[in-house]
């Protein structure tokens, strides 16, 4: 059974249809692409795979589960997390406090034992640092642990986000744009993490991505939209090759 | 010092000084009293109205209605139902009682009310919730001046004085240990990611309207609870007293405390109370202070937000300024 | 029957003071998408004018429709200037600063207008009697309905200005200007407009109707005093958004709705519940369709 199915998913917003008829399955452990030209309609999918927007038509499944009808905090409960174009990171709170949001939903302490502070309560805080700083260590960031995240550069704030993404303990990652504004050797980077975070958390990883050499790069399956609609799936080689991508980039030859 | 003893040491700290300011009443003439009373509940109620605005972000214009409410409540609780529930209690011990359970049935219908206000309005954002928020609380305030059983807009009288200055800073530590506990926690940092990025925190599985259902009804609760007090001192409530112009009057102590800093927040509360009484004596030309105090008040507000929005706390991080100081200290040996 | 009527006439006539002041706050909404908290009080300093300047223009005008006419003037020029200069020193700055921080700056500058108002060597607390500008008499009456004059004047001076302001957003080069920045700020300032000039211009619109506003609620109802412009603005302000805030024919439609509610409920129900119905209605509109009857919904870019 695939991890995430699509199926014949549509979007209008007003008259325009920003995803139309879309369906494309995901599978555990794989990862992803999802490419195409400007106003292609690539966050709108994930938007709408992370509960965002609804799906005007069509049924999302998630490890089998109709999660349509699913707000999008219990989306992120049932193990999809994200990262945003414009980063969003809690831009007031420390690299640590970030991550510890994630803890949140999972934390057996309610409301009033997080007043009194006793008991259980100490343990699992404890428990909960520990993760974090693993977490910060794996990425280089524990230097780190108490800066506001607001302060931090802009390539240690993407860094952050995906760490935040996967302290939810996500069974699927969706990344957006995650190499937006790095330079060469940062985008070297990002496409070595993106395996290393698919290998040792063995997750399914889906990004969006415009520049080409990093998609082509890192992923085994790349879904191509155009005016929302999808026009070529398959492997790098496979898309490079098809000439309705090749259009879908370049416009329509002239003769 | 253990992570753990440290805030309960505090409260405890807060609890001998509650303590020590009720020894020093009996002592002070009754306008220094009523100003040292007017600062405690003043503290509760910024205190408790940062929980919203400045830690869980959600701008509320309506906290004099959740005052209000505990106000008539806890009055109505100790004038009507406490008499046969504990017989005469003026002047005994049991008075303390009757205050303490008025208090949290004031608390407690007005954290209810907000549960019923927080829904449906905390779906809407910024101003427009600064304007429904607004609405109810003068909602509210109508309805009750419409209660024929609750005196109308002249209000309830002969309330027992049965708030002492224990009581008063008593349920300021209380507060303060409530709130600084709950956002320094994990669960806590679901109302500070609310504040910081809603869609970013719901994205990381945060039920950001529960959040804010929360904060409001933990803030409207104490609110009520500061309503209680202040009926309890006053001996008389009237609806005027709740007006759009308290709500303003907390928020500017919220504000220049510097959103989301408690202790700031406390001292915001005990200086913009003070600072007008002390003005009020003043005199320039001629003209008494008290005639244009408020305009001035008004005034300062305005280059407050125009110079220093963040308040005149806010932003500051006092541990490491502390650090910095005791480096440059060893570094000049 | 005729009481209904009677009503509705009424309704109109509040609604149609309720329109000159929610159109201030539509105005200024659409182009800063901001709520200018102060703008009650600016129309409570149109009051004031009116009720100042009033002695000195009869004493060479006379008493008559030239010197009302003069007054109305008189308040929109100064409210007009008032609301300029709150822009240019207390908003202005503030430009791009979060959204809250200006409210509270306007709520500030609307305590400020309302404490100073009420010293003593400014207008003083107490309730002063607003000038007859027109005698008052009934236009029509019979078979339970009456149509005052001050009603009739309340109708011509709105229904004209409204018209003129029309033709100035619609059909003017500011207008065009004023519908470019509420669209996109920024994007009109890259297409070369002054928007500072701009904002500026649509303040002082704003403000001098809320001062024609306060020319017409005060010969409606003559006791004024430095508070008189809270309820009001705040009635005014709920039509705005109850026709979609940024919406000046729904400023308009709103504002005819409130004043009618208004009136209905004092009528039928119980005078102490007016000013409960439009909080109420408020609630509703905001929980059910905040974006108002006539606005269009937004969506947050994600």
């Amino acid at each position: 059974m695939s991890l995430l199915s699509l199926n014949n998913v549509t979007i209008r917003f007003g008259g325009l249809t920003a995803v139309g008829n879309l369906t494309e399955t995901f599978e555990q452990g794989s990862l992803s692409g999802i490419i195409g030209p400007n106003g292609a309609g690539k966050t709108t999918v994930f938007n709408v795979i992370t509960g965002v927007y609804d799906p005007t038509e069509g049924g999302i499944t998630f490890g089998g589960r109709d999660i349509v009808p699913l707000k999008p905090y219990q989306i992120a409960n049932v193990g999809i997390a994200r990262t945003f174009q414009n980063i969003r990171l809690f831009g007031g709170m420390t690299v640590s406090d970030n991550i510890r949001v994630a803890f949140n939903n999972n934390a057996k302490s309610g409301l009033f034992a997080s007043v009194v502070q006793l008991f259980n309560y100490q343990r699992e805080e404890e428990n909960y640092h520990k993760q974090i700083d693993h977490l910060l260590d794996m990425f280089g960031m524990l230097d780190k642990r108490n800066e506001m995240a607001k302060n931090l550069n802009y390539g240690d704030q993407r860094r952050l986000e995906i760490v935040r993404a996967l302290a939810c303990k996500p069974k699927l990652l969706l990344l957006d744009e995650p190499a937006a504004g790095m330079n060469p050797t940062e985008k070297q980077e990002l496409m070595k993490l993106i395996r290393y975070i698919r290998d040792t958390f063995n997750i399914a990883i889906i990004l969006i991505e415009h520049d080409m050499k990093v998609v082509m790069g890192i992923c085994e399956r790349i879904t191509v939209l155009d005016y929302g609609h999808k026009i070529a799936v398959g492997t790098p080689d496979e898309v490079k090759a098809n000439p309705k991508v090749i259009e879908a980039y370049l416009g329509e030859p002239t003769h | 010092m253990n992570k753990v003893a440290r805030p309960y040491l505090f409260l405890l700290l807060g609890i001998i000084i509650a303590f020590g300011l009720s020894a020093w009443a009996d002592g002070i003439n009754p306008y220094d009293q009523r100003i040292v009373m007017s600062i405690g509940i003043n503290m509760i109620l910024a205190a408790s109205l940062n929980l919203i605005n400045g830690f869980t972000g959600q701008f509320s214009l309506g906290h004099a209605g959740f005052m209000s409410i505990g106000a008539y409540g806890a009055a109505i609780f100790t004038t009507m139902i406490a008499p046969g529930m504990l017989g005469e209690v003026a002047g005994t011990g049991m008075q303390d009682v009757a205050l303490f359970m008025g208090l949290l049935f004031g608390g407690i219908i007005s954290a209810l009310i907000g549960v019923l206000v927080g829904i449906p309005s905390l779906r809407l954002k910024g101003d427009y919730l600064a304007i429904v928020t607004l609405g109810f609380g003068e909602i509210i305030r109508v309805i009750i001046q419409n209660i024929p059983s609750l005196g109308g807009s002249l209000g309830i009288a002969n309330i027992p004085r049965y708030t002492t200055f224990f009581w008063v800073f008593f349920i300021v530590a209380i507060v303060v240990f409530f709130i600084q506990q709950l956002t320094k926690s994990t669960y806590g940092q679901g109302f500070l990611a609310v504040r910081d990025d809603e869609i970013a925190a719901e994205a990381m599985g945060v039920n950001t309207t529960r959040y804010k259902v929360e904060a409001f009804v933990i803030g409207a609760f104490f609110a009520g609870v500061a309503g209680g007090l202040y009926g309890h001192y006053n001996e008389l409530i009237r609806p005027a007293d709740f007006d759009f112009l308290k709500s303003v009057e907390i928020i500017v102590m919220v504000i220049l405390g510097g959103m989301g800093s408690t202790y700031g927040v406390l001292f915001a509360a005990a200086l913009l109370t003070y600072v007008p009484e002390f003005l009020r004596g003043f005199e320039l030309f001629g003209v008494k202070f008290d005639s244009f105090r408020m305009s001035i008040y008004s005034l300062i507000l305005i280059i407050l937000m125009l110079t220093r929005p963040q308040g005149l706390f806010g932003g500051i991080n006092f541990k490491k300024l502390m650090k910095v100081g005791r480096k440059s200290v060893v570094g000049n040996q | 029957m005729e009481e209904f009527l009677q009503q509705v006439i009424n309704g109109l006539s509040l609604g149609a003071i309720y329109a000159l002041i929610a159109l201030g706050y539509t105005m200024i909404y659409g182009v800063l998408r901001f709520i200018n908290f102060a703008h009650g009080d600016v129309f409570m300093v149109g009051a004031y004018i009116g009720f100042f300047i009033y002695p000195l223009l009869s004493e060479s005008l006379g008493t008559g429709y030239l010197t009302a006419f003069a007054v109305l003037l008189a308040a929109m020029l100064g409210c007009g200037l008032l609301g300029v200069t709150i822009e240019f020193l207390a908003y202005r700055p503030l430009r791009n600063r979060p959204k809250l921080t200006v409210l509270i700056t306007a709520i500030g500058v609307s305590l400020f207008l309302e404490y100073t108002g009420q010293i003593d060597f400014v207008f003083g607390a107490d309730y002063k009697t607003y000038p007859t500008l027109v005698e008052r008499s009934a236009v029509f009456s019979g078979s339970g309905l009456s149509l005052g004059s001050d009603q009739v004047i309340v109708f011509v001076v709105a229904i004209v200005l409204m018209l003129l302001l029309r033709v100035l957003v619609m059909k003017t080069k500011i207008g065009i200007a004023m519908r470019a920045l509420s669209m996109n700020l920024s994007a009109a300032s890259l297409m070369g407009i002054n928007t500072n000039r701009v904002i500026s211009f649509t303040f002082f619109i704003g403000s001098a109707l809320a001062g024609a506003g306060a020319t017409l609620y005060a010969m409606s109802y003559p006791k004024i005093n430095p508070l008189m412009g809270v309820l009001p603005g705040l009635k005014a302000f709920v039509a705005a958004v109850l026709g979609g805030i940024g919406n000046i024919p729904g400023a308009v439609f709103g504002s005819f709705f409130i004043g009618t509610a208004e009136t209905m409920t004092a009528g039928y129900i119980s005078p102490t519940f007016r000013d409960a119905i439009v909080f109420g209605i408020l609630i509703l509109i905001l929980i059910f369709k905040p974006s108002g009857l006539l606005g269009k919904g937004g969506v947050e870019k994600v």
